[in-house]
């Protein structure tokens, strides 16, 4: 699904979009909606809203949380018994939504997610040595934990080739791969970025982890190297080798 | 820090939000309600995760292996008594030996050369072999009652202590444990000093001191060492039970919690029973075997070392850490052959410390291998010399040591299991 196109659902789908925003979970606020549509979770004023303002997200917590909110979201209890402890309501209800968003988000959770995240801790940690560690370091933690997936898979498949060429296209999606036809242990890898001595190091350090000890691999940067009969490789500015 | 990484810090957003309540009355119900009780709630929840999470990775089995083999080294006249970790190798060489004279002479008459003691050598093992290789002489003079004869000497082979290594091989395998490579560089230091020569004597003089000039090796040879283990040999009473099982009678044989102190770790030690299975069970350690009559079972007590350094001499050991990647690599028990994997085993050993892994090529020809197999007595098992690729690792060291060559032995010794394809081995830059 393209990123940004859906609209928002729960209580995690505006705390997962906050994150993306850079806003931490503090930064958000939840109110419970004036009018809130008996079919959804979120309020806000129009259906395919994607994005997470700063302003308190509306929220009607009796689409999934009836049997909590029934009592201190009853209108008698805000607007009569309870008029003069409304402000307390209000910060008791954003508290309590902050618990259940975290209840939530831990939904997914499967044996195979706790192994990734326990191999990432340990590939940071340094037990796969420092050249990894410097690696997984400097990636965004998004990256960091397609690291660990794919340390994963090649732990639960073993190494091999197709494994190095599907954490290849994850780590560096722009980047093309290459098997020799004459000698297939050569591989010649195709990054489409600018060389520089951090990515340099991180591509070593990828190495180390996924590529077959029985298998080289020639990296090109930013040039592509000429293909006799692809004219669109066939440039000025070429890499020979 | 867990697999939980970004945990909503709700004690803190209550503080922070409570300052937002105008209302003083609303801020402290505020503050009771949910900043107590409901942060005691949100905490136990998270405890709870905790818990899961440490259960889901506590699933994978911890692989069954044979107990932390550590080695030592003690000059004979410093060994406390009271030690509770290291141990002589063999206890006779706490006693100064006598030496007889009639024997030498006997020996030196008919032409051979007479065993005086051990020494160890604190130098290069590769230096010691060449001199033993080259039958290197060295000149000294025997004292006698009656004044000094001078001799000459001969340094060859000592290889009673590593002959203990290679004797704890079936033993392992009797306790149905894999076997891991033991780190003991000491043992390759050790060499036998021969007399092979004496101008004079007598039968009944009676030597007092040997006195060897070890000229330009006046350092690093050392008379008088006690190589040191963990392990103590350890007898146990047991009690034995015919117990029925299906179609036949197993023979139990109950050793007591009593006599098996909890800390240290057993193994039975070589027997001639035929031994069906062994078990632990409510701190007993149960035999079975088809041997009815009960008796005291001979075994190896195996200490646990804290000390990383001993009588002046580093501990070295094939200790190894447990990572959750370990469990995991060893439970799906896939072939992982990159580079990282490499390190990652390399690395988990306690003495990796000292070095850096600096290249790893699969190689038609290796040159210039430094290290040895420290497993020289089940090399068979290896079928040496019939693999088309060397993998060659080059290490760097931390420090210049006398042992390096000795621990990167080890490791690469320990990796050639896990690669039986290739030849492993290692070189220091």
């Amino acid at each position: 699904m393209q990123e940004g196109w859906y609209e928002m659902n729960f209580i995690w789908d505006a705390a997962l979009r906050a994150r993306k925003q850079g806003m931490r979970k503090e930064d958000v606020a939840y109110v419970p909606a004036e009018d809130g549509s008996p079919y959804y979770e979120l309020s806000f004023d129009y259906l395919n809203r994607s994005e997470v303002g700063p302003e308190p997200v509306p929220v009607n917590a009796l689409y999934r949380f009836s049997a909590i909110f029934q009592y201190l979201l009853h209108p008698d209890v805000r607007y009569l018994l309870e008029k003069d402890k409304e402000e307390f309501i209000q910060k008791a209800f954003d508290s309590l939504l902050h618990i259940l968003c975290e209840v939530d988000l831990h939904h997914g959770i499967t044996r195979q997610e706790c192994y990734v995240r326990k191999l990432r801790q340990e590939l940071l940690g340094g037990v796969f040595g420092q050249g990894a560690a410097a690696l997984t370091g400097s990636l965004t933690q998004k990256e960091q934990l397609v690291v660990a997936e794919e340390l994963l898979h090649t732990i639960r498949c073993g190494s091999s080739l197709q494994g190095f060429g599907q954490a290849f296209h994850r780590l560096f999606p722009k980047g093309l791969l290459y098997q020799s036809r004459f000698t297939p242990n050569e591989l010649y890898a195709y990054l489409d970025e600018p060389e520089d001595q951090a990515r340099e190091r991180a591509w070593q350090s990828f190495c180390q982890l996924f590529l077959p000890l029985d298998f080289s691999v020639r990296v090109f940067w930013q040039p592509h190297f000429g293909i006799l009969g692809l004219d669109g490789t066939m440039k000025d500015d070429i890499a020979l080798f | 820090m867990g697999i939980f990484t970004d945990e909503f810090d709700l004690a803190g957003y209550v503080e922070q939000q409570a300052m937002k309540i105008d209302g003083l009355q609303n801020r402290e119900l505020f503050r009771d309600i949910i900043g107590d009780m409901f942060t005691q709630l949100y905490q136990h929840m998270y405890e709870e995760y905790h818990g899961l999470e440490q259960r889901m990775l506590a699933e994978l089995p911890k692989p069954a292996e044979m107990p932390d083999l550590m080695t030592g080294l003690c000059p004979r006249t410093k060994y406390d008594l009271t030690d509770k970790e290291l141990y002589p190798m063999d206890s006779d060489d706490l006693r100064k030996k006598e030496i007889p004279a009639a024997d030498i002479l006997w020996h030196l008459q008919k032409g051979e050369s007479y065993a005086l003691f051990p020494v160890f050598f604190a130098g290069e093992t590769e230096t010691l072999q060449r001199l033993v290789r080259e039958r290197h002489t060295f000149s000294g003079t025997v004292k006698t009652a009656f004044g000094e004869v001078a001799a000459t000497f001969e340094l060859r082979p000592c290889r009673r202590y590593l002959e203990q290594i290679a004797a704890l091989y079936p033993v392992v395998q009797q306790n149905a444990l894999p076997w891991r490579s033991v780190l003991s560089p000491y043992l390759y230091k050790f060499a036998e000093v021969w007399i092979t020569s004496l101008e004079g004597g007598q039968e009944d003089m009676s030597v007092q001191r040997v006195i060897i000039d070890y000229a330009e090796f006046r350092d690093v040879i050392h008379e008088d060492m006690v190589p040191l283990w963990n392990i103590q040999p350890w007898e146990v009473n047991a009690s034995c039970y015919p117990e029925p099982c299906m179609d036949k009678t197993a023979y139990e044989h109950r050793l007591y919690a009593n006599q098996l102190p909890a800390g240290s770790q057993y193994l039975v030690a070589r027997s001639d029973a035929a031994i069906r299975n062994l078990r632990w069970q409510d701190g007993e350690f149960i035999i079975s075997c088809d041997q009815r009559v009960s008796g005291a079972w001979p075994m190896l007590r195996i200490y646990p070392v804290a000390s990383r350094e001993k009588y002046g001499y580093r501990v070295y050991g094939n200790n190894h850490n447990q990572s959750f990647a370990r469990n995991l690599i060893e439970s799906y028990g896939q072939r992982i052959k990159t580079r990282g994997e490499i390190e990652r085993f390399l690395r988990s050993f306690a003495c990796m410390e000292d070095f850096e892994l600096q290249d790893v090529q699969l190689r038609k020809k290796a040159d210039k291998i430094a290290t040895y197999s420290t497993e020289a007595f089940i090399d068979y098992e290896f079928r040496t010399g019939s693999r088309e690729y060397t993998l060659e690792l080059v290490f760097q060291a931390k420090q210049q040591d006398y042992r390096n060559v000795d621990v990167l032995s080890f490791l690469v010794t320990s990796l050639q299991h896990y690669f039986p394809e290739y030849t492993c081995a290692g070189r220091l830059v």
